[in-house]
């Protein structure tokens, strides 16, 4: 399957609303069977991205395919292939959840609800309008994965939810993908999903990108992100130095600060070379170096407290 | 077409609530108008008001059941469960037309032809009529409400948007109207500006339906508005005339049968015989010069006449736009505008009078005995109303009255019941074109100066249009004063 074109690709894809950049021109690729999570603050550009691979906005400049198929050129069909979760979206309120099914159901060459709505506890004969957030999304999802669609985008899907509807949600997501996987085509279903929850999608996203303020800032499989991201505790000789945080530490080393023993900062490039002797290199006086993996949580954080800190120190 | 019978299907559902109370609202106007119809026994205030306000209720409901047809699948915004679903734009724009058709335009034909046949007229004779009177309703309402609902996001922006249209629209042609005095539409100009207006709001709605490019959408229909207000001011303010004079004189070419010309009577005006009594519009003075046509066929009739005329002065020159005249055998009113009028009523001027009219000829004389009801020529239907003595029969056309008519008979000069003494009566009917009232019924009162009674023998004469033609005639001087309208 590797011939397959990536299930999403983006070519210095950029979009902007007058003067103000949304997004800056990215390339991204998402690799099919991927569960890639896009994660960022509000108003970093996820959901612009999105939009702009659904053709829902035009791109200002570059270029996406999705599926292999131009992004520009997705249509109504296209969407027999591609299914969209979105926590905004306007639903037909007045029908109810069963209703909605019934009404999706003859638009698509496959449609498979079978205990669709009971594995996600939802009442069929309520309307949409009377749902609650968490059983709104539930509905969206259900309407989505009944047509196994080989790529999903969700935007935002958690938002709002509590974390028994956030577990199960992904419970049912999941289940319903890996059985996907000896469907349509072997590389499974592809799963874009910008969400800011950001210890659920951890927990099962196997590729990442950060998005910061309209700028994409890294994109990578999951493992590599974690391997890469360590916080970094050094102990310096007594007397060896004052206390303080040298000037011309790498750029690789996010939010150093002082310590009364030393000095302590995330290493945004910990598995490239030997730790210790980067930071030797750099603090010869460590008497002891000590390193710790990071969550995605505290990687997020510490991109978005780093990129705070460049901001003010320019202005 | 599979999408748009589901997609139909799915919009009835949800808006068979709004189609029930338009059926019930169609309904009610089926059985009320009736009731108010001229000369009907019942009539009463209450029920003119309960009419009156039927009819007005009708358009609201085809625009909240339009709007909320339209936003069901909105075109508005980008978070639609819809544009990321496996619709097509035209399996959705013709899923909404076939609604328009099927349960908007289908119940109301239903109502007009249940008024004809209560009218005791022929739907089936009348489809012509009932397709233009349609066409009227597509253009006027149905396909504008289509439009401004294809670029709001709800009902009551829709509303609003259209009632600011609607009062800068009115505003607009009043003011500008007011301004103009009476105008002649220039040959072929509704027909194009129909087309034209049509087709843009068309390609604004396909347009949308396909790109869903609201702010363009927007800007294109602020810009048809505003291309048509131009257009109007521009006619108004005589822009055009060049192009409207070349119009009008092609389609009225100067006469081939030379002996009919205009000719001007020098004697001293009978000032008791110009005053009409008609008043002229605001701004306006009316000149009722002793101007008529000789060797007009007598029993040829001119038809729609309208007129332009100069007025040259040693230094001075004015055209006047074409406006309709008034004709009568000895003279021929015109309007002209008191700051000319003004300027030249004391002196002897140069005037040059160019007028267009259709001739038309008379047909064939049919005979119509008078019953209680009886039917008279070109589908229409004469019915006593009541049983009051001396009263005469009201006639009813579909959409539209006949052709210029002319009906003669005897009428009594007493009631029916005393064998008294007749005279020659004479009514005439003026043709009026199907217009955009639900009502399909025109009525046209029977009125031939005395009283009509069963067995008389009436003759409808029909005049139909055999050419239009233009005539043009120079008054070498004239003072104007002499022949204004006290």
């Amino acid at each position: 399957m590797t011939d397959l074109a990536p299930a999403i690709e983006a070519r210095q894809l950029s979009k902007s609303f007058g003067r103000t950049e949304a997004l800056a021109p990215l390339d991204l690729v998402v690799p099919r069977g991927a569960i890639f999570a896009l994660v960022g603050h509000n108003g970093a550009g996820k959901t612009t991205l999105m939009k702009l691979l659904l053709n829902i906005i035009q791109a200002t400049s570059g270029s996406a395919t999705i599926l292999g198929e131009s992004a520009t050129t997705i249509t109504g069909s296209s969407f027999t292939r591609i299914g969209y979760v979105s926590e905004n979206q306007e639903m037909p309120e007045w029908m109810t959840v069963q209703g909605f099914m019934d009404y999706l159901r003859p638009f698509y060459p496959i449609w498979e609800d079978v205990n669709l709505l009971t594995d996600l506890d939802l009442p069929s004969d309520r309307r949409l309008s009377h749902l609650s957030r968490g059983m709104r999304m539930k509905a969206a999802l259900a309407s989505i994965l009944a047509f196994r669609p080989p790529l999903i985008l969700m935007d935002e899907p958690f938002s709002g939810l509590d974390p028994f509807v956030r577990d199960e949600l992904i419970e049912i997501l999941l289940h319903r993908i890996n059985d996907d996987h000896s469907s349509a085509d072997d590389s499974g279903t592809t799963i874009l999903i910008s969400s800011h929850d950001l210890a659920e999608v951890e927990s099962f996203a196997t590729h990442v990108a950060f998005l910061h303020q309209g700028k994409l800032l890294f994109a990578e499989p999951m493992a590599a992100l974690i391997a890469r991201f360590r916080e970094v505790t050094v102990t310096l000789a007594p007397f060896a130095a004052p206390a303080q945080v040298p000037l011309d530490l790498p750029t690789n080393w996010l939010l150093a600060e002082s310590t009364a023993s030393g000095l302590r900062f995330v290493h945004t490039n910990a598995e490239t070379k030997s730790l210790e002797e980067q930071v030797r290199t750099v603090l010869p006086n460590a008497s002891s170096i000590h390193s710790e993996s990071m969550t995605l949580r505290t990687i997020f954080l510490a991109l978005v407290k780093s990129s705070h800190a460049q901001n003010r120190s320019r202005s | 077409m599979i999408q748009s019978l589901h997609i139909f299907r799915k919009d009835a559902r949800h808006l068979w609530l709004d189609l029930a109370l338009y059926t019930v609202l169609l309904i009610c106007f089926g059985l009320v108008t009736p009731q108010v119809w001229e000369g009907a026994t019942v009539s009463n205030t209450l029920l003119q008001t309960f009419a009156t306000l039927l009819k007005t209720l009708i358009p609201i409901t085809w625009l909240v059941i339009i709007a909320r047809l339209v936003h069901d699948e909105s075109l508005v915004g980008d978070q639609q469960f819809w544009i990321t679903r496996p619709y097509t734009w035209t399996s959705l724009l013709g899923a909404k037309l076939f609604f328009l058709a099927i349960c908007i335009i289908l119940p109301f034909v239903a109502m007009q032809c249940f008024l004809l046949l209560h009218a005791g007229l022929n739907p089936a004779a009348a489809i012509p009529g009932q397709l233009l009177s349609l066409l009227y309703f597509a253009l006027i309402l149905w396909l504008p409400f289509t439009v401004v609902a294809s670029v709001t996001a709800t009902l009551s922006r829709a509303f609003m948007s259209l009632l600011a249209a609607l009062i800068l629209w009115a505003g607009v042609l009043t003011i500008l109207g007011s301004m103009a005095g009476p105008r002649m539409m220039p040959p072929f100009v509704f027909e194009a500006c129909s087309i034209l207006m049509g087709g843009l709001l068309m390609g604004i709605l396909l347009y949308q339906y396909a790109v869903r490019n609201t702010a363009r959408s927007r800007i294109a229909l602020v810009a048809i508005s505003l291309l048509f207000l131009g257009l109007f001011f521009c006619f108004v303010g005589m822009y055009f005339s060049s192009a409207v004079d070349i119009l009008i004189r092609h389609h009225y070419p100067v006469s081939t049968n030379k002996s009919l010309r205009l000719t001007f009577d020098a004697r001293p005006p009978e000032y008791e015989n110009l005053a009409d009594g008609a008043t002229a519009p605001a701004g306006l003075f009316t000149v009722n010069l002793p101007v008529h046509f000789e060797g007009l066929d007598p029993s040829a009739r001119l038809h729609d006449v309208n007129a332009s005329f100069t007025i040259d002065l040693p230094g001075y020159h004015y055209a006047s736009p074409w406006r309709p005249v008034t004709v009568t055998e000895r003279s021929l009113s015109l309007l002209i505008p008191q700051d000319i009028f003004n300027h030249v009523h004391g002196t002897d001027v140069r005037m040059h009078l160019t007028v267009v009219a259709q001739r038309l000829f008379p047909g064939k004389p049919q005979i119509v005995t008078v019953a209680n009801h009886f039917s008279v020529p070109n589908n229409g239907r004469c019915v006593f109303l009541t049983d009051h003595a001396g009263s005469n029969p009201v006639c009813r056309y579909p959409f539209q009255s006949p052709p210029p008519t002319i009906i003669t008979g005897a009428v009594a000069t007493q009631s029916c019941e005393r064998s008294g003494s007749t005279r020659p009566g004479t009514a005439t009917f003026r043709s009026i074109s199907p217009g955009t009232s639900p009502d399909p019924v025109v009525h046209e009162p029977l009125q031939l100066g005395g009283t009509i009674c069963p067995g008389t023998q009436l003759t409808f004469v029909e005049y139909h249009l055999v050419d239009n033609f233009r005539s043009e005639f120079d008054i070498p001087a004239i003072i104007l004063a002499h022949y204004t309208v006290h």
